[in-house]
C-alpha cells in the first residue's frame, strides 16, 4: 500500500510519456493543424484529398469535398496513402549497387555523385553517336511528366519511349479505338444508365478510377427515385461486382466477346438496334462497295451468318434463352451500356459494338468522349545533329514510330533478348515495375539482364528496382508538385493540382527536377529545350493554357456547376478568377479546375476514325495491317470476330483454366507494403495478407482439397503455392487467383508474402497488340 | 504491520530510484523564467501561450515568441542570455512539460476557458505571481480532481465526454 | 426506442443506416476506421489466428450452390444497441451506454477479461492480443485525437465519439446548435457510394430516421432483443 502510494506519486505527472503518440517524444510541439488539398497518387483515379498536417506530420487523409472526382469520399487505397508516405522501407537517398544485380547490397551516395554518373553515361552515348540506345520504360502516370520525358528523349536523340501503362485492367481501350478511333479510356456515364451489361468488367473492384465507379454505382442503383438500374455480370467467377449484380452469368474464360457477338446477332435479327444511329452515324453495317469498286461484307450479314445464339451457347456455356433475353433487355432498357475488360482487341470490339447497336454513343447514360484538359503544350524543341541522327533509327520494338495498337513492352523485351535490331545501353525505369506487374515477368527479367546500365526512379525498392544499378528516388505524390488531368464519368475534364503537404521526408528529388538537372548538365540544344528551373515552373507554364482557355472554373460545390454552365452556354467565361495569379492561388486552395459542361454532338471529337463515323468495319486496322504481311486480309479481319484461344497447356495435363483478377485494395504494385490494405484484401473469403486460389467446392472435393489447405497451382510456365479457398462462386473448371502479392522485394510487409500469379502466364502474345492473352493459361492443382 | 512497513520501505526505495532515473518529473527548467516580471511588463497569458482560447492545447511559447522582445539584451540577467544561446544553436528552448494528460483523455483548453469561463489560476495556481518556473504541477490532476470540479459545477461526468 | 429528456429537450440518439443496395463492398469504411482510430497493425501470422482488429468489418454471407448463389456482403460496425448485452457483463464498468445511446468502451479501464467479447452476438469487440507496434516512421501519422490502446484491453467501434466532442465544442463556441454535418464518423465520411448515413434517431426528420422507417429496413438479429441502432436497407426495390 505504501509502496503503491510512492510509485503513484512518482508516476502521476509524466503519464503521457508512455503514450505511443508523438507527444511523448515532443511534448512541447504546438500541435497546430492545417488541411492541405492535393491529389492522391495511390492509383490512377485522381481523387482530390485533404491532408491534415500537424507539426509537419501528415495525420489524416480525407476526401476533398470540392473535388468532382470523389466529392469528399475515398477508397481504401487513398486512406492508406499515409502508409505509403511513411513507409519505413522507402528509399531515402540515391543508391548505387554493390555486388551483383539482385543481391540487394546498396551503397548510399550523394545526389551529386548519382547525377554526374548518369550524366557521364548519357554524354558518352551521344559522343559515340548512339543516342538511340537510351530507352525509357514508363508506366502509369499522366500529365506534364509524360511530355517532359518525351521531350527529353526527342532532344537527346532517342525514339525509345516504351509505354508500359496499359495492362490487364482498365477499360476496353482497343475496343474504343477500333470503333471510334480514340486510344484512351472512354467515359462510361453509368450513373445515368439504366442497364449495364458487364462482360467480365469487375467495375466495383478494378475500374481505373475506383471512386468514380463506386459512387456511380450508388447513383445507378438509387440515384433516381423510381428507377433502379439493372446490372448483369458475365464473368468466369463471382466477383464482388457479380455479388452486387442482379444476375451473374458464368461463362467460359475468354468467351465474353463471343457472347457479345451472339447478343448482337439477336439484336439485329429482331431489329432491336437503334436504326437511326446506325444509318446516320456508322459505317460498315450494311454491305458496301469501296472506291475501287470491290464489294465488301457488312457487319449485319457477317454476324447473322456466323453467330447464331445456339452456336454461341455451345461455345460459351451460356444458355440460349439467356442470350435471347439479354439481347432484348439490353435493347429495351435504354440507356444501356456494355462494358468489357481488356481482352483481345476483337473481343473488346465486339463489346463496344453493342453500344453502337444501341446507339448510346455520345448520349447521357452511354459512352462519352471528354475534352482534354487544355494544358499548354511545351514549345517545340531544337534537335542537334546527334539527336536527329538518333531519331532516324528504328524504334527498339520495331517500327519507325509508336504504332498505336502495338504494345511496346513485350516486343521490346523480346528484341532486347535477341539483340535485334539493337540493345539499349541505358534504361530508365519510371513508375513501372515490369518484373512484378507485367504478366510473364520472366521475359523482362531476361531482357533486363542484357542491359548494361539500369537507372530506376522509384521511391520504393520494388522488384525491378532491386535489379537495377542506380536508384535516384522520386518523391511520393504527397511530397511533390504535379498536374493531374483526368475526366469524370459524365465527360467533364478535371485538372487536379498536386502540392507538397509535408517537407520531403528523405533526400529524394522529384524526377521532373532530376530531368531538368540532367538536361542542364548535358548542355547545348538539350539544355535550351528545358529553360525551367524546376518542375513547378513547368506546371505553371502548362496551366497557363487552362487559364487562357477561358472555359470552366476552379472546382467548387456541385450546385455551382449549374451556374457556370448557364453562363458558358450563354457565351461568357465565368470563372471566379480574373488574373493568372488569382487562378493559381485558387488552384492551390481548392485543389483543381474543371469544366462542367459536356458538349454533345461534336462529332469530330467523338469519332476519329478514317470514316469519321462509328465503325462496324474497322478501317483503322488498315494502317496497322501493312506491318503484318502474313495476315490474310479478308473482310473478316476488320470485323470483331471470335478467335480460337490457343490454350497454353493441353487439356489433359492441365485441366483447369486460370483466371487472374485484381482486388480493390491491391491493384497496383506500389500498395503491397501498406498493412491496412493487406489486412483487408480478401475479406469475402476470409483471407488476409496472402494470395489464395478460389476453387469450386465440388472440384476441390475431387482433388481432396479442403478449405484453407496449401496447394500448388502449376502451369506450363511455372508454379505457385497458395492457400485454397472453397468458393461457391467459382466455376467447376476455373480457378481464380488475385494479383497483387508475391513481391520479392519492397518492404517488410510485402516481401515474400503471397505469390504472383503472373508468373504462370505464358509467352503467347496477341498479334495485334503484342500483349499477353489473359485467359488462355491452363493449370493443374494438387495438394502441397 | 510488518508487511506495511516492508512495503513502505520498498516503495520509498523505488521512489528514490525513480527520481534518480528521471521518472516522474525532473524539477529543472532550462531557463529560470520569471512570470511575475513579464506580467508586470503588461504581457497577457496568451501573448506567449497562444492557443488556449482557440485550441485544445495552450502551447509553450516557441523561440520566435521570446525573440520578439529578447533579440537584443533587455536585462543583464544571465538567464536571458540563455535565450540567445539557444538561438545561436538553432534549437528551441527545451522546456520540461509539467502539465499533461494521457492520450486517452480529451481535454480542451478552449472549452474550459471560453465556455467554462475558467481562469488559468483555477488549475495552474498563481502562475502569474510566481518568480520561478513551476517545478511540479500545482495540483496532481487526477481523474477525481477533474470530476469533483465537474460535479460542483454541474457539468457532465459521462465517461465519453472525456475519454477517447 | 428509448428517449431521454434532459434539460427539457430531447437528447440525441445516434444511429447509423447502411444501404446495402448502394454498398459496393469496397472496404473504404474498414480502412478509414483503422486510420482514424489508431488501430494496431496485425501481421500475417497473427491474422491467420483470427486476431485482426477491424472495428467495422465486411461480413460475407455466401449461400447456395453453384451456379445459383446468393451472396451478400455486410459492413458491420458496432451496433450500439439500446439494450446492449456487453454492458451487462462488464465487471468494471469499462463499457456502458450513455445518455445519447453511444455504447462507450473506455479502454483504459478495461481489465481484459473478455466477457463482453463473448457476450456480444455481433462479434464487434476485439481484444488486443499484442502490444501495438508501429515502426517509428509511422508513429507521427497516428491520429492525435484518439488514444492508443495497450495490450490486454478490448476495443470496438465508438461511432467516432472523439469527433462528437470536437464538433460539439465547435458548435458551442460558435453559438449554434449541432448540425447533422458536424458529426460524421470516419467510415460514413469515406464511403464512396454514399451508402452510409449517420445521425440522430430521435430527430424524426433526420435522414437516418426517415430511412429507418423504409420498407427495406431491417436490423441484424433483432430477435435477440438487443435493439441495435445500426439499420440496414436491403438490396432491391
Amino acid at each position: 500500500m505504501g509502496g503503491g502510494a510512492g510509485v503513484a506519486i512518482a508516476l502521476g505527472g509524466g503519464f503521457w510519456k508512455w503514450s505511443q503518440l508523438p507527444v511523448a517524444e515532443n511534448p512541447n510541439a504546438p500541435g497546430v493543424e492545417k488541411w492541405v488539398p492535393t491529389v492522391c497518387g495511390q492509383c490512377m483515379g485522381g481523387c482530390g484529398i485533404l491532408v491534415r498536417v500537424i507539426d509537419g506530420w501528415a495525420v489524416n487523409i480525407a476526401g476533398n469535398p470540392l473535388h468532382p472526382v470523389n466529392r469528399g469520399t475515398l477508397c481504401p487505397k487513398g486512406i492508406a496513402g499515409l502508409q505509403g508516405l511513411y513507409d519505413p522501407d522507402r528509399i531515402r537517398t540515391p543508391l548505387k549497387r554493390i555486388g551483383k544485380r539482385g543481391e540487394g547490397r546498396w551503397q548510399p551516395i550523394a545526389w551529386d555523385e548519382a547525377l554526374s554518373t548518369v550524366t557521364e553515361s548519357l554524354k558518352k552515348l551521344r559522343k559515340t553517336g548512339e543516342s538511340h540506345r537510351l530507352a525509357v520504360l514508363g508506366g502509369r502516370y499522366r500529365g506534364l511528366m509524360r511530355s517532359l520525358w518525351e521531350r527529353f528523349l526527342e532532344t537527346f536523340g532517342s525514339p525509345n519511349y516504351i509505354d508500359n501503362q496499359f495492362q490487364w485492367d482498365g477499360a476496353t481501350i482497343e475496343g474504343l479505338y477500333l470503333t471510334q478511333g480514340i486510344y484512351s479510356p472512354p467515359a462510361y456515364d453509368f450513373e445515368n444508365a439504366r442497364y449495364i451489361l458487364s462482360f467480365g468488367s469487375d467495375l466495383l473492384e478494378s475500374y481505373w478510377s475506383p471512386v468514380q465507379a463506386l459512387s456511380a454505382y450508388g447513383q445507378f442503383r438509387r440515384g433516381t427515385p423510381e428507377r433502379r438500374g439493372k446490372l448483369v455480370q458475365i464473368e468466369p467467377r463471382l466477383s464482388i461486382t457479380g455479388i452486387k449484380a442482379d444476375e451473374w452469368l458464368p461463362i467460359q474464360p475468354g468467351g465474353e466477346g463471343l457472347l457479345a457477338l451472339g447478343i448482337a446477332n439477336m439484336m439485329i435479327k429482331e431489329g432491336l438496334y437503334n436504326k437511326d444511329f446506325v444509318s446516320n452515324f456508322s459505317f460498315g453495317f450494311e454491305n458496301w462497295t469501296d472506291v475501287n469498286g470491290k464489294e465488301h461484307l457488312g457487319f449485319k450479314e457477317f454476324v447473322l451468318s456466323e453467330y447464331d445464339p445456339d452456336v454461341v451457347a455451345r461455345r460459351t456455356g451460356v444458355p440460349v434463352d439467356s442470350i435471347i433475353r439479354l439481347a432484348r433487355e439490353f435493347a429495351s432498357n435504354q440507356p444501356s451500356l456494355a462494358m468489357g475488360y481488356r481482352d483481345r482487341p476483337f473481343q473488346q470490339m465486339a463489346v463496344s459494338i453493342l453500344n453502337g447497336l444501341a446507339g448510346n454513343i455520345d448520349t447521357s447514360g452511354g459512352i462519352l468522349i471528354p475534352r482534354a484538359v487544355p494544358l499548354q503544350s511545351l514549345p517545340p524543341v531544337g534537335k542537334d545533329t546527334t539527336a536527329q541522327k538518333g531519331l532516324q533509327v528504328d524504334r527498339i520494338d520495331g517500327g519507325k514510330k509508336p504504332s498505336l495498337m502495338l504494345q511496346q513492352p513485350y516486343l521490346f523485351a523480346r528484341n532486347v533478348i535477341s539483340g535485334k535490331p539493337y540493345r539499349p545501353e541505358i534504361l530508365f525505369l519510371y513508375y513501372t515495375d515490369p518484373l512484378f506487374s507485367n504478366p510473364n515477368p520472366e521475359l523482362f527479367s531476361k531482357a533486363l539482364a542484357q542491359i548494361p546500365l539500369i537507372v530506376s526512379f522509384s521511391p520504393y525498392m520494388d522488384d525491378t528496382t532491386s535489379f537495377s544499378d542506380l536508384i535516384l528516388p522520386d518523391r511520393i505524390p504527397l511530397e511533390r508538385w504535379q498536374d493531374d488531368p483526368v475526366f469524370l464519368n459524365n465527360g467533364f475534364p478535371v485538372l487536379g493540382i498536386r502540392q507538397p503537404v509535408v517537407e520531403p521526408l528523405y533526400q529524394t528529388r522529384a524526377t521532373g527536377d532530376v530531368l531538368l538537372h540532367l538536361a542542364k548538365s548535358l548542355g547545348g540544344e538539350i539544355q535550351k529545350a528545358f529553360p525551367w528551373n524546376d518542375f513547378k515552373e513547368i506546371l505553371l507554364y502548362g496551366i497557363k493554357g487552362v487559364f487562357d482557355a477561358k472555359r470552366g472554373d476552379t472546382i467548387g460545390l456541385q450546385f455551382e456547376q449549374a451556374w457556370t454552365r448557364l453562363l458558358e452556354r450563354g457565351g461568357w467565361a465565368a470563372p471566379s478568377y480574373k488574373t493568372f495569379e488569382e487562378f493559381w492561388k485558387q488552384l492551390q486552395e481548392k485543389g483543381g479546375w474543371w469544366d462542367p459542361i459536356y458538349d454533345f454532338k461534336e462529332w469530330d471529337r467523338v469519332f476519329r476514325t478514317p470514316t469519321k463515323k462509328f465503325e462496324f468495319y474497322a478501317q483503322t486496322l488498315k494502317q496497322i495491317y501493312p506491318t503484318f504481311s502474313s495476315k490474310d486480309l479478308k473482310d473478316l479481319s476488320f470485323f470483331p470476330h471470335w478467335e480460337e484461344l490457343k490454350d497454353a497447356g493441353n487439356e489433359k495435363e492441365f485441366p483447369l483454366h486460370l483466371n487472374v483478377f485484381r482486388t480493390m485494395t491491391l491493384t497496383g504494385s506500389r500498395n503491397a507494403n501498406q498493412p491496412w490494405l493487406q489486412a483487408s484484401v480478401g475479406s469475402y473469403v476470409f483471407e488476409r495478407w496472402g494470395t489464395w486460389v478460389e476453387i469450386n467446392p465440388e472440384t476441390a472435393k475431387g482433388y481432396g482439397i479442403g478449405d484453407g489447405d496449401w496447394v500448388w497451382i502449376e502451369s506450363p510456365k511455372g508454379k505457385v503455392k497458395v492457400r485454397a479457398r472453397l468458393y461457391k462462386g467459382a466455376m467447376p473448371d476455373v480457378v481464380s487467383i488475385p494479383f497483387g502479392q508475391g513481391h520479392t522485394s519492397g518492404g517488410r510487409w510485402s516481401k515474400g508474402l503471397g505469390e504472383n500469379p503472373y508468373r504462370l502466364i505464358d509467352e503467347d502474345l496477341d498479334p495485334l497488340t503484342g500483349y499477353p492473352i489473359s485467359k488462355s493459361t491452363r493449370v493443374k492443382i494438387y495438394k502441397a | 504491520m510488518k508487511f506495511f512497513l516492508l512495503g513502505l520501505v520498498a516503495g520509498l526505495l523505488l521512489l528514490l530510484l525513480f527520481i534518480s532515473l528521471g521518472f516522474g518529473f525532473k524539477t529543472d527548467q532550462p531557463i529560470s523564467f520569471n512570470h511575475k516580471k513579464h506580467i508586470e511588463q503588461g504581457l497577457e497569458c496568451d501573448s506567449c501561450h497562444h492557443y488556449f482560447k482557440t485550441q485544445n492545447f495552450s502551447g509553450m511559447p516557441d523561440l520566435a515568441t521570446c525573440l520578439e522582445c529578447h533579440k537584443e539584451p533587455v536585462t543583464k540577467s544571465p538567464e536571458e542570455e540563455k535565450i540567445r544561446q539557444f538561438q545561436k544553436k538553432g534549437q528551441e528552448i527545451p522546456w520540461r512539460r509539467i502539465y499533461g494528460e494521457p492520450d486517452h483523455v480529451f481535454f480542451s483548453h478552449r472549452r474550459h476557458v471560453v465556455l467554462g469561463k475558467l481562469q488559468c489560476q483555477n488549475c495552474h495556481g498563481n502562475i502569474a505571481g510566481s518568480e520561478r518556473p513551476p517545478s511540479k504541477p500545482w495540483v496532481n490532476m487526477t481523474m477525481n480532481w477533474c470530476m469533483n470540479c465537474h460535479t460542483k459545477n454541474k457539468v457532465t461526468n459521462d465517461c465519453l465526454a472525456c475519454h477517447v | 426506442m428509448r428517449t431521454a429528456f434532459s434539460k427539457g429537450f430531447l437528447m440525441h440518439r445516434w444511429g447509423m443506416v447502411i444501404d446495402l443496395d448502394k454498398c459496393t463492398a469496397c472496404q473504404a469504411c474498414v480502412v478509414a476506421c483503422q486510420a482514424e482510430n489508431n488501430v494496431a497493425i496485425i501481421g500475417p501470422e497473427e491474422s491467420a489466428k483470427g486476431r485482426t482488429i477491424h472495428w467495422i468489418e465486411l461480413i460475407p454471407y455466401i449461400e447456395g450452390e453453384y451456379p445459383h448463389i446468393k451472396a451478400r456482403l455486410l459492413p458491420r460496425p458496432c451496433m450500439h444497441c439500446d439494450n446492449p448485452p456487453c454492458t451487462k457483463v462488464c465487471p468494471v464498468y469499462a463499457t456502458y451506454i450513455n445518455e445519447e445511446g453511444l455504447v462507450g468502451q473506455i479502454n483504459h479501464r478495461c481489465i481484459g477479461c473478455r466477457y463482453c467479447t463473448t457476450a456480444c452476438p455481433y462479434t464487434v469487440k476485439y481484444f488486443n492480443w499484442y502490444p501495438p507496434d508501429w515502426p517509428k516512421e509511422l508513429k507521427g501519422s497516428l491520429n492525435r485525437d484518439v488514444s492508443v490502446r495497450t495490450k490486454g484491453v478490448v476495443e470496438k467501434c465508438t461511432f467516432c465519439s472523439h469527433r462528437l466532442l470536437r464538433a460539439r465544442e465547435k458548435a458551442k463556441i460558435e453559438g449554434r446548435d449541432l448540425l447533422p454535418e458536424d458529426y460524421i464518423p470516419a467510415c460514413v465520411q469515406a464511403c464512396p457510394s454514399g451508402a452510409m448515413y449517420f445521425g440522430d434517431l430521435n430527430d424524426s426528420n433526420s435522414t437516418v430516421s426517415t430511412l429507418s422507417r423504409e420498407r427495406r429496413a431491417f436490423r441484424l438479429m433483432e430477435e435477440l432483443g438487443t435493439e441495435p441502432k445500426v439499420i440496414y436497407l436491403s438490396e432491391g426495390m
